[in-house]
Parts: structure tokens; sequence; C-alpha cells
């Protein structure tokens, strides 16, 4: 099959938020070409560790197949340049901040008028319409503002960030949703539009389970470690080297583990009758959980899950992150590969998720150093002559590979 | 108005909030979604809460959906679904790799009926691997992903991300290779067989961690709320909860240290920085400050000094935060049952066609007649008759 992302071309400018990467990295998986657009001293993305031989990997990881093109912004010269790469391109990812193309003159209003079918999308922690834009946007900001924190860590513990990035990542990958709605849909009007992706908003999507009990009985739920809102046993349990999650959601699977662990008596307590009266039903869920870390914790971690498995009962290792680079099953489906290509070689480097039979997503190559295709890019989209590019160097208006 | 999916039609069997959340997002952009549901229906509709027998989780992950019900057992519910690939774009899935290709149902199964059609299953583990056949949860996937190895406070256990996020990675990860297989099908004509997995939804959520991984060959410790290189980066009690704030230059350094009244021994950022002593000191003095004030004295004062900071806000503050109102991101919207609920709304924000939430799920089975009379032509009887066998 043809695929038709190898025609697209994207622009994307990126600063300290990763949505705008992301979104970037999946439009680019898929075969579209993705030109980060950078400033002289590079994004912030490439600024920040960690880094190997100089190079940081996180920028290596999120600009991955993508062309790093170096202008000096906003100078107006460097802005021109934008202008007419601008023409030429189907899609801009905007991630830097909602007046920063405003007032370059590079904002979608100027953009449509010379590219009709231009589909600009605008990542911002709140929005575009300007309600919170005097807060700060970072990214731990909008979890802790959106409700993610009081939802994550212990029970008795204080309100904790989620591991990574979460807010940035969803909506990135919403904007990329978005992009590829409006490409189906330029098909038939042959115009672009505006995509308006706010951090808030995608976090408010996400926090649909909790959200429910207090749109229902107005109870707001806090974190509960790894309790499930709703059912029990569910929990992460400590055993001999490290803990297991063993996550019961039915009746079956409650029998099963309660027989596993040599306790059929449980079965027939009327006490422990329903997921609901495991969870909720006085100090059930404490009591439940106490028998069961008794049998785990003098258990290694993997007879714990094997034991479990054999009985159908839901269970899984948790695995320190080196684990997870060396399992064979993320392996298997290509979600690590390893990578040569700018200079670097990576043993292991993350593939795409993106798992389509005929135009399936794929990772070709780690990020650029900083403007490595600034002459291919300019030349190949622009038509400049290697006397014109020389030029814009000696001003220093491009920097990077130009000839 | 009109919408972008306007014309496309997906069959979608699936349960709980992975596959649920894929086909909500295409219903919001307009696409019809015909859920179909074993008799007795899907997980979901058992769990409570309830309003009037119907259970609210439901209504909140299938929003704009139509509803109907087929025992896919019985021959003649076979056929009906065959009947329904055939006028359809998308198939969506999320059952155990295996269920679907014994029903006879499979990707196989239906491309030959339909060549066009798109076949999504997104899954725990995925069609491939070792892991393929294990029963999967959100909180397993965290586990095994390194997830909760590298969330929480380094003195705690391993805890998982609040929300179940790699349910979300992996429905939102099936909504757009949908999209994009929809819109390589306008020029090529042929459908094709995604195959997305919760499991593999760690490795974009860890890059971070990977990176790390990759560059010192061990794990970052557990670091909780504090940050690599930034300092402070943290929590601080306030007299009604908590406010989150971080510093990154020297002015903002100088403005705190003022405000927090840190003599001139902590000038230099840098050297606080890397001394424990100045650290935990430091720690104090912000939330002796902190805990005098509410979150929201705090938040302005810090913030009218420049201070990166947000306060640490719980549901209800979240629900009712202006900035949700202005973006329709709580929608008052009626189901047939029910009646008048209220439920998250879209946020696929674009420009001139908007995703919308504009109903919630519907009741069991509720479309059974409008769909098999007006698109597949059964006469009512024929209806009566396949009720009354246990087909639908």
């Amino acid at each position: 099959m043809n695929n038709r992302f190898n025609e697209l071309v994207v622009l994307e400018m990126t600063d300290k938020h990763y949505h705008s990467a992301y979104a970037g990295r999946l439009l680019g998986e898929i075969g579209a070409r993705v030109i980060e657009i950078e400033p002289l001293n590079g994004s912030s993305l490439r600024n920040s560790p960690p880094f190997k031989n100089g190079v940081s990997l996180l920028h290596s990881i999120y600009q991955a197949n993508k062309e790093s093109v170096c202008i000096d912004l906003p100078k107006r010269d460097a802005c021109d340049i934008v202008l007419e790469l601008a023409k030429r391109a189907d899609i801009i990812l905007d991630g830097m901040g909602i007046y920063v193309a405003n007032k370059w003159g590079i904002d979608y209003e100027v953009l449509k008028k010379s590219n009709p079918r231009l589909i600009y999308a605008s990542l911002t922690t709140y929005g575009v319409n300007g309600l919170y834009s005097e807060y700060d946007d970072h990214e731990v900001l909008a979890q802790a503002r959106g409700g993610i924190m009081s939802l994550t860590g212990m029970k008795d513990g204080p309100p904790m960030r989620a591991s990574t990035i979460i807010s940035d990542l969803i909506t990135g990958l919403h904007a990329a949703i978005c992009c590829v709605a409006t490409l189906y849909h330029r098909d038939a009007t042959g115009k672009g539009q505006f995509i308006d992706m706010a951090n808030f908003d995608t976090i408010a999507t996400h926090l649909k389970e909790f959200t429910t009990m207090y749109l229902v009985e107005k109870k707001v739920l806090k974190r509960m470690g790894n309790l499930s809102p709703r059912v029990a046993p569910y929990n992460a349990y400590r055993c001999k080297d490290g803990y297991a999650v063993i996550a019961t959601a039915s009746n079956p699977q409650w029998e099963s583990l309660a027989r596993a662990i040599g306790r059929e008596d449980l079965i027939c307590d009327p006490n422990y009758k329903t997921p609901y009266d495991r969870r909720f039903k006085g100090n059930n869920v404490t009591v439940l959980d106490n028998i069961i870390e008794g049998w785990t914790k003098d258990r290694y971690r993997q007879d714990v899950v094997d034991i479990m498995n054999r009985a159908h009962v839901p269970c899984a290792p948790v695995q320190e992150v080196s684990s997870v680079l060396a399992d064979e099953h993320l392996w298997v489906r290509d979600m690590f590969i390893k990578m040569s290509g700018s200079g670097n070689a990576y043993d292991c480097f993350p593939g795409s998720m993106l798992k389509l039979s005929a135009t399936k997503g794929t990772v070709s190559r780690p990020g650029e150093y900083l403007g490595m295709s600034t002459g291919k890019v300019l030349r190949e989209l622009l038509g400049y002559s290697d006397e014109a590019l020389q030029d814009l160097l000696k001003k220093s208006i491009i920097w990077g590979a130009v000839v | 108005m009109n919408q972008i999916l306007d014309g496309i039609r997906v069959l979608e069997l699936t349960a709980v909030i992975n596959g649920p959340y894929a086909g909500g997002l295409l219903a919001e952009l307009g696409a019809e979604v015909i859920k179909v549901e074993p008799l007795d229906g899907e997980i979901q509709r058992r769990i409570a809460p309830m309003i009037k027998g119907q259970a609210f989780g439901y209504m909140q992950y299938n929003p704009n959906k139509k509803s109907i019900t087929l025992n896919l057992k019985e021959e003649k519910a076979k056929k009906i679904f065959y009947q329904l690939a055939e006028k359809s774009d998308v198939i969506l899935e999320n059952n155990t790799p295996g269920v679907m290709e014994r029903l006879k149902i499979g990707w196989e199964d239906i491309r030959k009926i339909n060549p066009r059609i798109i076949y999504a299953s997104t899954t725990g583990y995925g069609q491939s691997g070792p892991y393929r056949d294990y029963p999967a949860y959100d909180s397993l996937a965290q586990a095994r992903g390194g997830i909760m190895s590298a969330t929480g406070d380094r003195m705690d256990p391993p805890v998982k991300t609040g929300p179940s996020i790699t349910d979300f990675l992996a429905g939102a990860h099936t909504a757009l290779c949908i999209l994009i297989a929809l819109w390589q099908r306008q020029q090529s004509g042929e459908g094709q067989r995604v195959d997305i997995a919760m499991y593999d939804a760690a490795v974009p959520y860890l890059y971070e961690e990977i990176a790390w991984m990759m560059a010192n060959g061990k794990q970052q410790e557990r670091l909780g709320n504090a940050h690599r290189s930034l300092f402070p980066h943290n929590i601080y009690t306030t007299n009604d909860g908590h406010i989150f704030l971080l510093i990154e230059s020297q002015q903002q350094w100088k403005c705190l240290a003022d405000i927090v009244g840190l003599s001139d021994g902590y000038a230099d950022h840098e050297k606080v920085k890397n001394d424990q002593g100045l650290r935990s000191k430091t720690e104090s003095a912000i939330e002796s400050w902190t805990s005098s004030l509410s979150k929201a004295d705090a938040e302005r004062y810090l913030m009218k000094n420049g201070i990166p900071c947000a306060r640490v806000n719980y549901l209800d503050e979240v629900i009712a935060d202006p900035l949700m109102n202005e973006h329709d991101m709580f929608v008052s919207v009626e189901q047939q049952i029910a009646g008048p609920i209220k439920i998250p709304g879209s946020c696929l924000n674009i420009q001139d066609n908007p995703g919308r939430v504009i109903a919630p799920g519907s009741p069991l089975g509720f479309h059974n007649e409008e769909i098999l009379s007006t698109l597949l032509g059964y006469s009512s009887d024929e209806i009566a008759n396949l009720k009354k066998a246990g087909v639908i």
C-alpha cells in the first residue's frame, strides 16, 4: 500500500514541553517528513539530561526520525524562512507557548493566508483562550492543578507526581489524533484547521474512574496506593525479592486466588461474597491484604507470578526498568529495537506502538544533531542555492550543515 | 453541525476502559459507533454506581454510542454480525487474543466479506509475544511495565500512577491508528489490521527512565516529588492542603529566599543545591512559610512574585475550576433511562469540527430494532423471533 504519510511535511516547534515532540514523533513514525525547527542554541529538549557522548538521550528518543533545521528565531529573516516553509507544510505543531508564534508573526492567522490547507495544532497547558495565560506552565504543575497528584501516592502519604510527563504525553497523543482526523476531513473540504490542545483538558478526560464517584455521590476519591477504587483483593504485595501485583476483579478470580494460597475457607465466608464487599465492607480489604501478603512475603516474586498465572489469577511482577528493557515480549513486538545513525549506536531504543498491518509505524534513526538538515531541507523544499545558504550562514540566520 | 467522521460506521465489541475509550474518541468525532454486547451486557454495565439501574461508568466511557445485543454463539447472530460488518468501516475489539477467531469473526473472516474493513484490536499484551494470552489490567501493565518501580518516594513501596494510564494510552493510540488507516484507505481502498497493547504503552510512558538506563546502565532512584536537576521541586503543606512549587533560575531563587526569609548565606543557588544541610533547611523554611497560608493565598502571592507554582487540587476542585467550565469539559447530557446527568466532555478541540459528547452510553440493546430494521431490513416479526430465540 502506498503510504500517504510519506508525502506529508510537518513543521514542529518544541521548547520545554514534550507534548509537541510526542505528537511529532507519532506522525514521523507513520512516515511523515517531520522537521524540527530549533533556535541557534537548540531546543530545551536538546539540552535536557541524561546525556551520552554529549547527546541528550531524551532528544534522541523524542525527535527520532525527524530532521533538525536550525534558524535564528525570532530574527525577521529567520521568521521569513518559517513563512516560506509553512507554504509547503501540511501540519504545524506549535509547542512554544500561547503568545510566541503571534509575537513572531508566524501564527495561524498569518500562515493560513498563503496556505489554506495548513493544519495548525497549538499545544499548551491551559489552551489558547487566555484564562490562565499568566500561569507558569510546567508539566508537573498541570499534574498538581489537574488532580493527578491527588490521586497518586500512598493512602497515608503526600500527593505524588506521576513518574513521567504524563499530561504532555496524552496531550501530544490527542493532538496527533486531531491532526490525522483533520487530514481525513481535508480530503473533502480542501481546508486546514486550527487545533487547540490543552493539557488541562486531556487530564480531565483521564480522571473518569475517579470523577464518577464525585459526579454521582459527591464523594471525592483520593490516592489509595495500589488499591482499586472498586474491587478487592487488588494490590501490590511484598515478596522475598520485590513486589507482585495480584488483581482480582471477579468472583471466579477471587476463588482461584483463595485456593492458590490455601485459604479455600474464605470462599464460603459470607463476609467476602462480592468484589464490593471485599473492597468496602468493614475492614475487609486490610484483613485480606494481610492474609495475602502473609503468603507472598516468604516467596520469590517470580514464584508468586507463576503460581498465580497457573491458577488463572491476574498477576504480574513489579519490574524494574532494567527488566523491562530486557523483556522478550517487548522485543518480539518491536517496542525495543537496535539502532544506529546520527553517529550514535544504541543496543536498545524505543520502537513504535503504531502497529498497522500495511503501514506500520517505524523508527529508523535517532534525533539529529543540531542543524544537521538545515541545508538539505531549505534546498529540497524551498530551492535555496548553495550561495544563498552560505549567505544566510554568514549572516547567522541559519546554522548547521548547509553543504 | 457536520462532524469529521460523519458517515463512518464502527462496530465495537469492547469492555471496561481501553476499547471503549478508543470507540468513544471516534464517536466524539461523529462516527456512528454501534456497540455490540452479549445479552447480559459488558462488565462495565454491572459496576456501581448506578442511576436507575444504568451504570454511570458505562455511560461516561461510551458517549454517543448506540447499543445492540447479539449472542454471537448463535449462528443467526453471526449472520447479523456479518451483515453489519459488510456495511461498516471499522471493527474495534478488546477481547483476549483468539476469542474473535473462535467466533469466526476475526480479521481473516471479516476481510473476506469486506476488504475495506479496518479491524482494530486493543488488548493487554497484544496479538504477539510470550504474554499474549495473559489476562491484563492496568495495574498489571503498570507493574510489569516498570511504571510502578519508577513512581513514588524511594522510602515507600512502588506505587502506580493514579489514573489507569495504560488503558487510556492504549485506547487513544488505537483511535489514532484507526484514523491513520481511514486516511490511507481514502486512497488505497483497502483496510488494515491494527494491533495495540496496553503493555507496549509503558514504553512511551517511560521514555525518560529508558533514556536514563541507556545513559547510565542503571535505573534512577525513585524521586517522589523531587527532580533530578531542579531544586526546590516539591509539594509543601498549606493550612488546607498542599502547594507545588519549583525554581528554575537564580532570579526566582533569590525571590523565593526573600519571601521565606532565608538569609544571605543562601544567596548562591548552586551552593544550596549541592549541600544536603542547606537543602533540608530550605525545605523547612519554605514549609513554615506555606503552612500558615491557604493554598489559594500561597499560590497568589508566589505567582505575583514570578515563582512557578500550582495548588494540588482534589477532584471537586478540578471539576469546579472555571477553565473546565470554559472548555466544556463536563457536560450535561440525558440518557434514555437514567435521565439528565453530567459526564466528561471531549478534549478533541478542532476549531470548526470539535469532538462533542452529545449523549451518554445507551441502555443495553436500546437500538436493536432500529439497527436491524433500518440498516438490515429485518421485519418486526423477524426481530420478535430473534428475541424469542435468544439471539438478540
